[in-house]
């Protein structure tokens, strides 16, 4: 250890504390900024609590500033904790400026299409989160997270410990670009609604710990698990389309074992021997179901999960799933027929968001040899033209979703009135 | 399939957080224990208060007691990368780890409670606390994904 600061080291450790203090202007930008996005509400709720995490750590900085780094007295063990301190910082910043900021580039219809999902879940299922451009798609717990990568910061942690939690989306161009491959967020929504409300895996596999290596055999175990539920969800929501766009995005992709995702082969397996006899229209989905399976290698990953653990977890998924009064999409239903006419013709459908998105993904090969055969428009833009349609019928259900809310709102509200002047 | 394993990007942040996660903690106890250590700190009555508002942080983070598996995962993981990274990132023996936990709690205890601290172990516990915050670095610049360049980090360290 050093001795007592001489007057170098004073100036030197008054540069450090300078240069710490500085991170408040930046701080401060960043909460600005994070504040002027305009969002849905239950993005916007992100976007305060990131604003707030900032300020916060305005606090802490300046607690630390002043009250702390000031009174450490050896040179060496003052840089020390100031280089953990600002790293941290920088982590945090880096994660604002190229995560959350980022949420101002996504497309509206896809933030209408996730409020249109949560809109069919049950009150307190509805999650609130935040969508931004990654290089693949997932879902990040952002309380946790933060709670993580903030340690130093008590003050900051103290505040922010005890909020509902917030999650980040996190998908690549090539998925947000496209609202045909939009149903693939309903996977990840699987993962949100399993750790927020559903909780099958955490009673399924009880000695699972959060802190297990990932190189364990009961993490690899709970995180295939977790997949499968995942794809199962999607399925559920989105029947046909998710288990068509899963295969289409990554199958072919697939060069290497993961530890946290279980085979394509694998998961494509259970859901056929799993998934579809949980769903309606079984023979239906089966059918159209092998032109995308064909000839598909269905190897398992590093572990393979027990048929009587996916039987488990799928059933008692399902059976929560049904309880809470979400309905399985149905590829046997009339309107779905309904939707599959028009989208093959070109033209819009807006009354069910599940629907749409099921029959843009069956018909698309129809719709754009319809529109190049009726010469609808300039050939080179069919698919960007398809893509169009397809968002705003998208945005006309999320326009019907939220006329009905209000509807429905004025209604209670004349209930409520009138029965008041019943009684008075 | 290759066979190689595929990290996907939330997977490597979730890792990263966690590394931070631990040095954050221990630079939580070191600077707990300079601030106990120093003179100017113990003239003022707020700073004694946040130093024990550091204290029981650490000390509910440490009672948890899972720390070691993950540093031992991690450690190896990136002193393994290549004979550069073996050469600035010493190895984690956690048998160590599990039998100095004990030593820092007791330490940090003794300060709350204002007993005078043992000088032997504060200075082993300080040099084993200062060789793992030094380690996670490194870890965290690798995970990070920044060019590694030994020869300045080991001036950037010294």
């Amino acid at each position: 250890m050093e001795g007592p600061s001489s007057h170098g080291t004073n100036k030197a450790s008054q540069l450090l504390i300078s240069r710490l203090i500085r991170y408040n202007e930046i701080l401060e930008g960043l909460a600005q900024e994070v504040e002027s996005i305009k969002l849905p509400s239950a993005s916007a709720n992100v976007l305060k609590y990131v604003a707030m995490t900032a300020r916060l750590l305005i606090k802490d900085v300046s607690r630390i500033a002043d009250l702390m780094l000031p009174n450490i007295e050896s040179q060496k063990e003052l840089l020390d904790r100031f280089k953990t301190i600002s790293s941290s910082i920088g982590i945090f910043i880096y994660f604002v400026e190229n995560y959350i900021l980022q949420s101002r580039g996504i497309p509206r219809s896809f933030y209408q299409l996730t409020e249109l999902i949560r809109s069919e879940l049950p009150e307190e299922w509805k999650f609130n989160y935040l969508a931004c451009k990654g290089t693949s798609l997932g879902v990040l717990p952002i309380n946790k997270y933060l709670m993580k990568i903030l340690k130093s910061f008590l003050i900051t942690r103290k505040e922010i410990a005890n909020y509902p939690p917030l999650w980040l989306f996190i998908a690549p161009s090539s998925i947000l670009r496209s609202p045909l491959e939009w149903s693939l967020v309903a996977h990840e929504i699987g993962h949100i609604i399993e750790k927020n409300n559903l909780r099958v895996l955490s009673r399924q596999y009880p000695d699972y710990k959060d802190t297990d290596t990932p190189l364990s055999t009961a993490k690899i175990r709970y995180e295939y698990a977790g997949e499968l539920q995942a794809d199962f969800i999607g399925a559920y929501f989105f029947g046909l389309s998710f288990i068509r766009q899963a295969i289409e995005e990554y199958y072919e992709d697939e060069q290497s074992l993961s530890l946290s995702h279980p085979s394509w082969g694998e998961r494509v397996n259970v859901l056929v021997q799993h998934g579809l006899p949980n769903l309606p229209a079984t023979d239906k989905c089966r059918d159209l179901l092998e032109n995308y399976i064909g000839d598909l290698r269905l190897d398992p990953g590093l572990i393979r999960i027990s048929e009587s653990e996916v039987h488990t977890l799928i059933s008692k998924t399902k059976e929560i799933l049904n309880d809470s009064r979400i309905p399985p999409f149905d590829c046997g239903c009339k309107e779905f027929n309904d939707a599959c006419e028009k989208l093959r013709q070109f033209l819009p459908y807006a009354k069910d968001y599940r629907v749409l998105l099921n029959g843009a993904i069956l018909e698309q090969d129809n719709a754009i040899s319809y529109y190049v055969t009726n010469k609808l428009g300039d050939e080179d833009k069919r698919f960007k033209e398809y893509d169009y349609l397809i968002q705003d019928c998208l945005r006309l259900c999320y326009i019907k979703m939220n006329q009905r809310i209000l509807f429905e709102t004025r209604e209670a509200e004349e209930e409520m009135i009138a029965s008041q002047e019943q009684g008075a | 399939m290759s066979g190689i394993v595929e990290e996907v990007v939330i997977e490597k942040m979730e890792e990263y957080a966690e590394t931070v996660s631990l040095r954050g903690l221990i630079s939580n106890i070191l600077m707990a224990i300079d601030l106990y250590n120093s003179k100017r700190a113990k003239e003022g009555g707020e700073t004694v208060k946040i130093i024990n508002e550091y204290i029981e942080d650490s000390l509910a983070e440490l009672s948890e007691g899972h720390d070691a598996e993950f540093l031992e995962f991690i450690i190896r993981k990136y002193r393994n990368q290549n004979p550069e990274t073996q050469k600035i990132v010493s190895d984690f023996d956690r048998s160590d780890y599990e039998s100095m936990v004990p030593e820092i709690i007791s330490i940090l205890n003794d300060i709350v409670r204002g007993s005078r601290l043992d000088e032997q172990a504060l200075i082993d516990a300080r040099k084993f606390l200062e060789l793992l915050e030094k380690n996670l670095t490194v870890v965290g610049l690798l995970q990070a994904g920044g060019e590694f360049d030994g020869g300045s980090f080991l001036t950037w360290h010294q």
